[in-house]
């Protein structure tokens, strides 16, 4: 009985009346005649309730005993089975008689089950062995696990603070229940790969990892002593992006085009020489990247060109004004040369081509990606030349000011260390990046919105490509929440981008890859589903749009959406790791760890409200509403369960 | 017969970041004005039932983002409006200059049938910042652009004190209708909500 209540969850109670009055009364003998179980029992319970999800399952023991818990799972096959009939007969019957029956049943189970409830716990691949074998298990619907504690990561590291296995348990734990909010500043930037971004940039490491066949196993495996040095390093190169920011546009809010300064800096100082012979760049040909290529290639005639041809399109006037102001900053040509020797390595970091090409690498997961990039980085490169000159330093700067002060408080409540925050630090931060218009908002939100911007502006010089898209913001929001120090924000941020900036591409190649594959899951799984949405013209799924963009940060509360991301990204690190492959047969999770889960969960979403899309949508007007207004009608888990499980059904067809 | 079916509107709103899309379409439709709308992702939309002459209308108001990124994403919203709204921020010069480039983006876009009759409205938003002392367009320029362009109404307004803005929706909606008729010859049967509900109501059961 105690297998078949953890199995089902919630769904008993809610869903199933008269059932529920016989589990209730089986869980409270449970609880008289063993206190220890009972207890865990209970406690299982209300945590699973408060986040939104049923979860039972308590910590990833390792395997052992798998002999004996296997032995005892099918003795508590036969008793649950006999349990199941028993109730199933009473159910109709005086309460109190089926009470005292089952109850007797249950007597002399209880000890076996207790026991078998701990061996369960400790090896889930009873789970897997039970769901794999054709029956249609009761707990292979997942619910919330408990979170990753802190007592549970501290013994997850050796003695030189590397994680055991390579990160394998870490992950597992994370996929399936997310992460303490008391540990999230630390555990977040083991999650997004920053740790693997060290002292290269990330072609080059994913280039050398891969070779070794390893692909960022480092990453997750690094000593304490190691990532202390990386973080150095990490925060040495912020403060250089952060100088370079301040340098390209002065308070006066003169116009200035990073191009433009790219294109200075690079005429006039030797410097750059020594990013040429930098590892990752010699097989980067310049000329794909014309305004980008302009400080590897040295030659500015790139953007006289790239404005030549700008004239013909729509937006003609406002990127020829750009590159204007990139060639009228030549004046400044000074204060950027000024710590230039210094900057030089730092630099590098602006040589977008090479960190795309990195990027492209690893899309090289997706082979349709793979062939759609690759076919595509030339002709993003003449698109870049129409629509991205469009957009310079400065509209991204403007636009970001706009955005940092609508950023919502909602994150007040789950930091409180940074609402302490007192007037006079807030505004000082706000004078310093040029923050205007903030006079409505409360000292701390004020503080919140200035590292927005100070984040925000050194992301767009960083991955000049993307630069700044609306929605960034919204990104970054909860990453600062957690992370006090904006270098670490800023490298948490970098390595969240790092699969979210496709969506953010001007040539819109990733956004409508999302689109694509979202419309691919709902036809895969639901044929009349995908037919309505034909006859509607809205198989596109332009209706999801915000929720890919955003990554369900408009849907779900602040809560909600850091444990989506935490499980999203432990999968991601899982693939960086290589652990996709070797070990996701062991993992709880029947389902295969994605670089797509967000796009499963998207698909779910629209999947859960099939009916009423069917039944009453005559419009794409009207799917576009309803997935404008789901904000607070969704749960986290329960989503996460759906996408888990288009995952298992699909992930092999699409 | 004309008078028994309600018809749809739909007007799109357009302009740069910031300069009170959403808040001049929450003004509109709900009385209701915050400075803490967050940027329009991609786009949304709300609906106002309009009277106009003794009929009832569906006017439906899309709201989209100010960054316009991906532009051809935007066709399958952009399709089949009967009104555009242009709007800029009268503290802004950019989003003045901007308005040309809206316009034209516009009419590449959306290809309606007729683009030199094409009703736009523009409305020159924010005149209540600072008092006015701010104000970097003057209203003469505005209705000289205005002029140049076939006479598209111009509004000055001020969501935040909901100045204007009823009565800049109302020539809206005026001019949205304007294009109404063409449109229904086209396409009678999408225009009409109700009926096009129930119809649609009936074989989405056969599915």
């Amino acid at each position: 009985m105690v297998v078949r209540r953890l199995g089902s969850g919630r769904g008993v109670t809610r869903n199933k009346a008269t059932d529920g009055v016989t589990v209730i009364s089986l869980l409270l003998l449970l609880w008289m005649f063993s206190d220890g179980g009972g207890i865990i029992f209970v406690e299982g319970g209300g945590s699973g309730r408060s986040n939104g999800g049923g979860g039972f399952w308590i910590g990833g023991g390792s395997p052992s005993n798998v002999g004996i818990a296997i032995a005892l799972t099918a003795m508590a096959g036969l008793a649950l089975a006999a349990t199941l009939v028993y109730s199933h007969r009473f159910r109709f019957e005086n309460v109190s008689y089926c009470f005292s029956a089952v109850y007797l049943f249950n007597y002399a189970c209880v000890t076996s089950f207790v026991l078998l409830w701990f061996l369960l716990v400790e090896n889930y691949s009873l789970v897997v062995l039970l769901s794999r074998g054709g029956l249609k298990s009761p707990w292979s619907r997942r619910r919330r696990k408990h979170a990753l504690l802190p007592k549970q990561w501290k013994i997850l590291f050796d003695t030189d603070g590397r994680l055991l296995d390579g990160g394998v348990k870490f992950l597992k734990k994370v996929r399936s229940g997310g992460v303490d909010p008391s540990l999230r500043a630390e555990v977040w930037p083991f999650l997004l790969g920053v740790l693997c971004q060290a002292g290269q940039r990330f072609c080059g490491c994913v280039r050398q990892c891969e070779g070794d066949g390893m692909a960022l196993f480092y990453d997750l495996g690094s000593s304490k002593e190691e990532r202390e040095s990386i973080r150095t390093q990490k925060r040495k190169e912020y403060a250089n992006l952060r100088r370079q920011c301040q340098q390209i546009v002065k308070p006066t809010e003169r116009s200035f085009n990073m191009k433009g300064t790219f294109v200075n800096s690079n005429e006039d100082s030797g410097d750059f020489s020594q990013v040429l012979d930098s590892p990752g760049v010699d097989d980067v040909s310049a000329p794909l990247f014309p305004e980008k290529g302009s400080p590897v290639g040295q030659n500015s005639d790139n953007l006289v060109h790239g404005a030549a041809s700008q004239t013909s399109t729509p937006l003609g006037e406002r990127s020829l004004s750009g590159i204007t102001c990139g060639i009228v900053s030549e004046a400044d040509t000074d204060s950027s040369d000024s710590e230039s020797s210094e900057d030089a390595e730092e630099l590098q970091l602006f040589l977008t081509p090479e960190r795309i090409q990195g990027d492209v690498d690893e899309s090289a997961e997706d082979p349709t990606l793979d062939e759609h990039i690759k076919k595509s980085t030339i002709s993003e490169a003449e698109n870049r030349s129409k629509s991205q000159m469009a957009e310079d330093f400065s509209t991204w700067q403007r636009i970001i000011r706009l955005d940092a002060v609508r950023a919502n408080d909602e994150w007040t409540v789950y930091s409180p260390s940074q609402v302490v925050v007192s007037t006079m630090k807030a505004r000082r931060l706000a004078e310093s990046v040029g923050l205007l218009d903030y006079d409505h908002l409360e000292p701390c939100r004020i503080f919140h919105a200035a590292r927005l911007v100070a984040i925000l502006e050194a992301y767009a010089l960083y991955d000049s490509e993307i630069g700044y898209c609306q929605g960034m913001s919204d990104l970054l929001s909860p990453i600062i929440s957690v992370m006090e120090k904006d270098h670490e924000a800023f490298w948490c941020f970098v390595g969240f981008m790092k699969k979210a900036r496709h969506n953010f591409r001007l040539d819109e190649v990733g956004i409508r890859r999302q689109l694509n594959m979202v419309s691919k899951i709902i036809k895969g799984k639901d044929s009349n589903l995908y037919r309505h949405l034909e006859k509607l013209q809205a198989e596109d799924c332009f209706f999801v749009y915000r929720m890919v963009v955003v990554l369900f940060r408009r849907e779900f509360n602040f809560e909600q959406t850091l444990c989506l991301w935490e499980v999203m990204w432990a999968d991601q690190a899982a693939i960086r790791a290589g652990i996709a492959k070797s070990a996701w047969g062991r993992m709880r999770l029947r389902a295969p760890p994605t670089d797509d889960l967000l796009l499963y969960a998207v698909a779910a979403c629209v999947l859960q409200r099939r009916k009423l899309i069917i039944e009453k949508y005559s419009s794409m007007d009207e799917i576009f509403r309803e997935c404008n207004s789901m904000a607070g009608h969704l749960d986290v888990w329960k989503l996460l369960d759906d996408a888990h499980d288009l995952v298992v059904n699909l992930h092999d067809k699409i | 017969m004309a008078s028994r079916r309600r018809m749809l509107l739909k007007v799109i709103i357009l302009g740069d970041s910031g300069v009170g899309k959403t808040s001049l379409m929450n003004q509109y439709v709900n009385r209701k004005f915050s400075n803490q709308y967050k940027a329009t992702i991609g786009a949304d939309f709300l609906t106002k039932e309009v009277q106009f002459e003794d009929r009832l209308f569906t006017m439906q108001i899309w709201d989209t983002a100010g960054q316009e990124r991906f532009q051809s994403l935007g066709v399958a919203f952009y399709r089949g409006a009967d009104c555009c709204v242009l709007v800029y921020d009268v503290n802004v010069t950019k989003s003045f200059e901007n308005l040309n480039n809206w316009r034209e983006e516009f009419l590449i876009q959306a290809s309606p049938s007729d683009p030199e009759n094409f009703p736009f409205v523009v409305l020159g938003n924010k005149i209540d910042i600072d008092g006015g002392n701010s104000r970097v367009v003057s209203e003469k320029k505005a209705r000289a652009w205005c002029a140049s362009k076939g006479d598209i109404p111009y509004f000055e307004t001020s969501a935040k004190e909901g100045f204007n803005v009823e009565v800049a929706f109302q020539c809206i909606a005026k001019n949205a209708l304007k294009n109404e008729p063409e449109e229904e010859l086209y396409l009678p049967d999408t225009i009409d909500v109700t009926g096009g509900g129930q119809q649609q109501r009936s074989t989405g059961c056969e599915c």
